[in-house]
C-alpha cells in the first residue's frame, strides 16, 4: 500500500511516501527548486519519493493533502465578511489567488498524478498536524497538541491520541492565533514572516521581557488559557501587505527597518557589516528597544503555550505529549517543556511547520483507513542521497581538486586536523535531512571551542545576523555533562529542537556554540542513526576532550540548505568554506590542472 | 470555469472583485458579523471551540 503524502500551495511545499504505514522518504520542494519556502506543488520531492521508493505514479494507491482548501476558502470568504468593508484589499487579493490556483488544487493533482479522483484524499490541516507527531512517536497514547498560524478555521487544536485514532476535542479558531500574533511582531521587527521567526527567538536573549506588559495588551488570556486577540492592533486579517495596525506602532514605536543591520552592545558590531556608523551607540539604544520586544514575545508566548499544554492535560490526560504545528519549532520554549509542564515524555518531529503535513495526512490515511502498523520517527534521514560516481561526476564537472580517503579514520583526522586549525568544513554525507535542521548529512562544520570561529563562519560563509547563535551535534551520552537538561528529553533533541542552558563549567570551553545567555541548541548524535557522523564527533573528542562540533546548515544566508553534489560545490565555490567533505572525497578549491 | 477565470485580467479581476464585495456581499456582511463565532466580539470566558472529530468518522477524508 503506497501512500503519497502532499502540501503546498502556502509555504514549505513536501512530499512523502508511506508504504504499509512505514516511511520510504521525505523531502521539501525547496531543496529541488533552490527556492526557499517554496510553496509550488511538490514536482520534484514526488518524483524523488516516487524513485527512492521504486515505483511509478501507476503504483500509488492514495495520495493525501494536508488540508481542505474548500474549508479555507470558507475561513476566508467570511472573514472577508466579518471585517467589512476594511477587508476589501484582503479580499481582492485572497479570491485571486484563491479561484485562479489553490481551488483547484484537487484537479491539479488528479491531472497531474494522473490519480483517479476517489483515491484523493483531504485531511484537515491540524489533523494532519497531530498525525505527523502521534504516528512518528513511540507512543501508543498521548495528549495531542497543535499550534500554528493557521490551518482551515483552527488556529490550535487539543486532542487525544489512542492506538490508530485521533480525537480532536478543543480549538481556538481564526483570527486568535498565536502563530499569528508571534509573526506579527517578527512583521514588526523587520523580519520576513514564516521566516524570520527563529531570527526573533535568537534575538530575545540580547534583551529583557521589560515590555512584555505592552504584548499582554495584544491579547485577552482566559483562565483556561484560551485567548482573543485584540484585533485592533492588527491587520492580517484586512491586509496582505502588512500584519499589523497604526495603533501596535502607538503601543511599541516606529518599527524596525528591514534592511538595517541588528546589533546591540552585547551582539558588538560584526566586521562584515562593512563600516562602523557614526552613530554606532544612538544605533545601539535603538536596536536594544527591539532585543526587548522580541524578549517580551517570548517571554508572553512561552506564557501562553505552558498554559494551553497544562489545559491539556485536564482535558485530555496522558504521561505522553505530541505537539505539532509552526509554534513547536520555536526551540526555546520547547526546552522548557518538562519543566513547566506535567507530561513526562515529549515528541516533535523533525519537520513540524507545514512540510510535516504531508507526513501527517499521509500517516493519518495509512493507519485509519488501513489500519497500517506503527512507524517511529527516530531519525531524520529521509531526503536523498547520492552514489560515489554522482558525487565525483559533479567534482570533475568543475574541475576541482580531489582525492578519495577510503579508511573513514584517516579520513576523519585530516577533517579534524583542519578544524583545529580555524577552517570551516562543508560536510555533505548520506541521505538530506527532512525538516528545516542540518543533522549531520548537510552541515557546515567547526570547532566548538574557538571564541572567533562564529565570526569566522559568518564572515567566509553565513552572512547572517551576529545575535543568531550556532548550534552543537554533541555525542549521545555526553548530552547530561554538558547542558542542563532533564533526564529524558526524548526524541527532540536528536532533532535539534530544544534549547537548554549549557552547564557552568562547559560554557567557556564552546563558546562558539553557547549563546549570550548561557544556553544551547544541541543536536544527540547517536551511532545507529548516524555511524559516520558520530564516528567524526567521536573522533574529535578523542583527540580534544570535546564530544561535540559546531553544526550549521550547509547553505549561505537566503538559500535553502544544499541537497545535490553540484548545489554543496557551488556552495562551497560562492563562499570561502576552507575543505569540502563528501562521502569519502576531501575537496579542496585547487584548480585540477 | 477555471478556464473562464483565466482569461481575465488582473485589473479586470480587481474591479470585479471590489464591485463584488462593496456592492454584492454589502447585505451579508452585517449577518456574518454577527454570526461568526471568532470575529464576535462578546466577552466570555473560554474562546476554546468544544468540538469531537474522531478518526472514525469515513467521511471526513472526502469532504474538500
Amino acid at each position: 500500500m503506497n501512500i503519497l503524502g502532499i502540501s503546498c500551495d502556502y509555504h514549505d511545499s513536501a512530499a512523502v511516501l508511506v508504504r504499509d504505514g512505514i516511511l520510504v522518504s521525505a523531502a521539501q520542494e525547496e531543496r529541488f527548486t533552490r527556492l526557499k519556502n517554496d510553496s509550488s506543488i511538490p514536482r520534484h520531492a514526488v518524483d524523488f519519493c516516487l524513485s527512492q521508493g521504486n515505483i511509478g505514479l501507476k503504483d500509488i494507491d492514495r495520495v493525501a493533502f494536508y488540508e481542505k482548501p474548500f474549508r479555507k476558502f470558507h475561513r476566508i470568504l467570511l472573514s472577508s465578511l466579518a471585517t467589512y468593508p476594511a477587508g476589501l484589499p484582503f479580499f481582492v487579493a485572497a479570491m485571486r489567488s484563491f479561484l485562479l490556483e489553490k481551488l483547484w488544487i484537487k484537479n491539479k493533482i488528479i491531472e497531474e498524478l494522473h490519480i483517479p479522483e476517489d483515491r484523493v484524499s483531504f485531511v484537515p490541516h491540524h489533523i494532519s498536524h497531530g498525525a505527523s507527531t502521534f504516528f512518528a512517536s513511540p507512543y501508543c497514547d498521548a495528549t495531542i497538541v497543535t499550534i500554528d498560524g493557521v490551518g482551515e478555521w483552527a488556529t490550535s487544536t487539543i486532542g487525544k491520541g489512542k492506538d490508530n485514532n485521533i480525537t480532536v476535542m478543543a480549538e481556538q479558531q481564526f483570527p486568535h492565533s498565536l502563530g499569528l500574533l508571534y509573526s506579527t511582531i517578527t512583521a514588526f521587527l523587520g523580519f520576513e514572516v514564516n521566516e524570520g521567526e527563529y531570527k526573533v527567538m535568537g534575538m530575545a536573549p540580547f534583551g529583557k521581557p521589560i515590555y512584555a506588559d505592552k504584548i499582554w495588551k495584544l491579547l485577552n488570556l482566559f483562565p483556561d488559557s484560551s485567548f482573543r486577540l485584540n484585533l485592533e492592533y492588527f491587520s492580517f486579517q484586512i491586509s496582505e501587505s502588512s500584519p499589523y495596525s497604526s495603533k501596535l506602532i502607538s503601543l511599541l514605536g516606529k518599527p524596525r527597518d528591514p534592511g538595517s543591520h541588528f546589533f546591540t552592545k552585547r551582539s558588538g558590531f560584526p566586521s562584515y557589516f562593512g563600516k562602523k556608523p557614526a552613530d554606532y551607540a544612538k544605533r545601539c539604544e535603538e536596536n536594544q528597544h527591539f532585543a526587548d520586544i522580541a524578549a517580551s514575545l517570548q517571554y508572553v508566548a512561552e506564557h501562553i503555550i505552558f498554559s494551553v499544554i497544562r489545559h491539556a492535560y485536564t482535558i485530555a490526560p496522558s504521561k505522553n505529549l505530541c505537539l505539532a504545528g509552526g509554534v513547536f519549532l520555536n526551540s526555546v520554549a520547547n526546552g522548557k517543556l518538562q519543566k513547566n509542564t506535567p507530561f513526562q515524555h515529549i515528541y516533535i518531529q523533525p519537520a513540524a511547520g507545514d512540510a510535516g503535513g504531508a507526513l501527517g495526512a499521509a500517516l493519518y490515511v495509512n493507519r485509519t483507513v488501513y489500519q497500517s502498523k506503527p512507524f517511529i520517527m527516530t531519525h531524520a534521514y529521509w531526503g536523498k542521497e547520492f552514489s560515489e560516481t554522482e558525487i565525483l561526476h559533479a567534482a570533475k564537472s568543475y574541475n576541482l581538486s580531489f582525492r578519495k580517503i577510503r579508511n573513514t579514520r584517516k579520513l576523519n583526522t585530516v577533517i579534524i586536523n583542519a578544524i583545529m586549525n580555524e577552517k570551516v568544513v562543508g560536510w555533505f554525507n548520506g541521505r538530506s535531512e527532512w525538516g528545516p535542521r542540518a543533522l549531520g548529512n548537510r552541515s557546515i562544520l567547526a570547532d566548538p571551542r574557538d571564541p572567533a570561529i562564529k565570526d569566522i563562519v559568518n564572515t567566509k560563509i553565513k552572512f547572517r545576523e551576529p545575535f543568531r547563535p550556532f548550534a552543537a551535534s554533541v555525542l549521545a551520552g555526553h548530552e547530561h555533562e554538558i547542558f542542563d537538561i532533564p533526564a529524558s528529553p526524548g526524541l527532540p533533541i536528536n532533532f535539534m529542537l530544544c534549547v537548554y542552558p549549557v552547564n557552568k563549567k562547559w560554557r567557556k570551553k564552546i563558546p562558539a556554540v553557547t549563546h549570550v545567555n548561557g544556553t544551547s541548541r544541541p543536536q544527540v548524535v547517536n551511532k545507529k542513526d548516524n555511524k559516520r557522523y558520530w564516528e567524526l564527533i567521536n573522533d574529535f573528542y578523542k583527540k580534544t576532550g570535546v564530544p561535540l562540533l559546531l553544526n550549521t546548515s550547509f547553505n549561505i544566508k537566503g538559500e535553502p540548505i544544499v541537497n545535490t553534489p553540484t548545489d554543496a560545490i557551488q556552495t562551497f565555490l560562492t563562499s570561502e568554506l576552507d575543505l569540502l567533505v563528501m562521502g569519502n572525497f576531501i575537496i579542496t578549491k585547487q584548480s585540477n590542472s | 470555469m477555471k478556464k473562464i477565470l483565466v482569461l481575465i485580467s488582473d485589473i479586470q479581476m480587481t474591479i470585479i472583485m471590489t464591485i463584488f464585495y462593496l456592492v454584492i456581499l454589502a447585505p451579508f456582511s452585517l449577518f456574518v458579523k454577527s454570526k461568526i463565532k471568532p470575529f464576535k466580539t462578546k466577552k466570555k470566558n473560554s474562546n476554546w471551540e468544544r468540538i469531537h472529530i474522531t478518526s472514525n468518522n469515513k467521511d471526513l477524508m472526502k469532504q474538500y
